[in-house]
């Protein structure tokens, strides 16, 4: 074992001393390989908790969090110097009344659950992150709908660049154009029959920089600005 | 318990700042993170907050998590072993586990065994690879190993447990998880 595997075992059993720990914590922040260490350690350990065996927290501790958590005019993000597009501030709320319709119209057909009942009515969700993990833009899409709901985060384009969002056939393991991002404020496209069925088959998402109206190849650039697993989240299988 | 998949779907929502999947995430997985909590901080008010803490750093990092890198229990988990760990090194206050047998052995006992019905959402595939590499290790390791990962037990703790130096506890951790991760890769090949 090399000194990273040693290191990581410990940082995950916990053993390492107060300096050891903090040097970890250090160099997880540009390690990849350390980190992948510490990510093994972490998964193969796991099982050493039953997730039967449970200890009911305080009501009272639920309540502190749910206090530190509600949205407020100013959040601890807001102290970046990123400038947020407009439309984040309203995208809760937008999102909340989108999303009381749909439940609504759930209700209705009678294929919504009561768990979920408050919740999105989510299909598919891909979380994109750039190479160094950040994650640039939350894709979430809607069956009944077919929507497409964005979540953007810190992407800087040339003035003369699109977005564009391609799909990953697990099928054919082909590359697909979903949709082109002419407005960096766009927070959600609806989509096609052909393009809902591409959601459907991807295995991820990629989105990349392109030239003004999209890739002209049909095929994405070079300049991938994130990319992310496309997770299918309903166990029902909606028919389009 | 919900599976995998179900926890994701809460994380992923979130990430979108859905307040009422926070909260649903919190009522399925509170009871569990705070039993991890507690076996390391072993005490109530101190678990509660590790589990407060918690939950508003999954809150605030559920964007930025990665199925592809690890799976949401194991997310989850993670994030309140090492806020407990913090606290644990912050408040310095070990209240003599080493003579707290009772509650050791709880915890002990209730480490993940391979030879019970499994009613809890992982899978039996990991717990029995894990619990076989786990008896490929002496008496001494596994229980180091056990102590320190589920109750936090420092080197110098498992050293005056076994009554020998923190450097020796080191080495048997070291060489532990030497032979654990080849048991393990090669059990994962074997398997795959």
């Amino acid at each position: 074992m090399t000194d990273n595997d040693n290191n990581a075992f410990e940082y995950v059993v916990g053993t390492l001393l107060s300096d050891e720990r903090k040097a970890v914590e250090q160099s997880l922040k540009h390690d990849e390989a350390l980190e992948a260490d510490v990510h093994f350690w972490e998964q193969q350990l796991q099982p050493l908790h039953s997730t039967a065996n449970t200890r009911q927290p305080k009501p009272s501790t639920w309540s502190a969090i749910q206090a530190a958590t509600a949205p407020r005019s100013t959040t601890p993000h807001s102290t970046t110097t990123t400038t947020k597009p407009r439309w984040l501030t309203w995208l809760p709320w937008g999102l909340s009344a989108a999303l009381s319709f749909a439940f609504l119209l759930m209700l209705n057909i009678g294929q919504f659950s009561t768990a979920d009942k408050h919740g999105l009515p989510i299909d598919y969700v891909a979380i994109l992150s750039d190479d160094t993990g950040s994650a640039k833009l939350t894709a979430v899409t809607e069956g009944e709908t077919q929507h497409m709901w964005l979540r953007w985060q810190d992407i800087e384009l040339e003035q003369d660049q699109d977005l564009q969002i391609w799909a990953l056939s697990k099928t054919d393991n082909e590359i697909r154009s979903v949709a082109v991002i002419d407005d960096p404020e766009v927070d959600h496209i609806q989509l096609s029959d052909a393009h809902w069925r591409l959601i459907k088959d991807a295995v991820s998402l990629i989105l990349t920089a392109e030239e003004e109206g999209g890739s002209a190849l049909d095929e994405p650039s070079d300049i991938i600005v994130a990319q992310g697993i496309c997770v299918r989240l309903s166990q029902k299988d909606k028919t389009t | 318990m919900q599976n995998d998949d179900k926890l994701y779907q809460l994380i992923a929502r979130c990430a979108i700042r859905d307040q009422h999947a926070l909260e649903q995430l919190y009522q399925t997985i509170a009871p569990y993170l705070n039993h991890v909590a507690f076996g390391i901080v072993k005490s109530e008010d101190l678990s509660n907050d590790v589990v407060q803490e918690a939950f508003i750093q999954i809150w605030e990092n559920a964007a930025s998590y990665r199925v592809d890198k690890s799976k949401p229990i194991t997310w989850l988990t993670s994030i309140v072993r090492y806020r407990a760990l913090d606290r644990l090194a912050k408040e310095k206050r070990y209240s003599d586990p080493i003579n707290n047998d009772s509650d050791e052995d709880n915890v002990l006992d209730n480490v993940a065994s391979t030879d019970r019905p499994d009613k809890t959402m992982m899978r039996s595939q990991d717990m029995d690879i894990l619990g076989k590499c786990m008896d490929t290790l002496n008496e001494r390791t596994k229980h180091s190993i056990e102590l320190a990962y589920l109750q936090g037990y420092s080197r110098d703790e498992i050293a005056s447990r076994f009554n020998t130096s923190a450097n020796t506890v080191k080495s048997w951790l070291r060489r532990g998880a030497s032979r654990l991760k080849q048991c393990l890769e090669h059990n994962v090949e074997v398997t795959s």
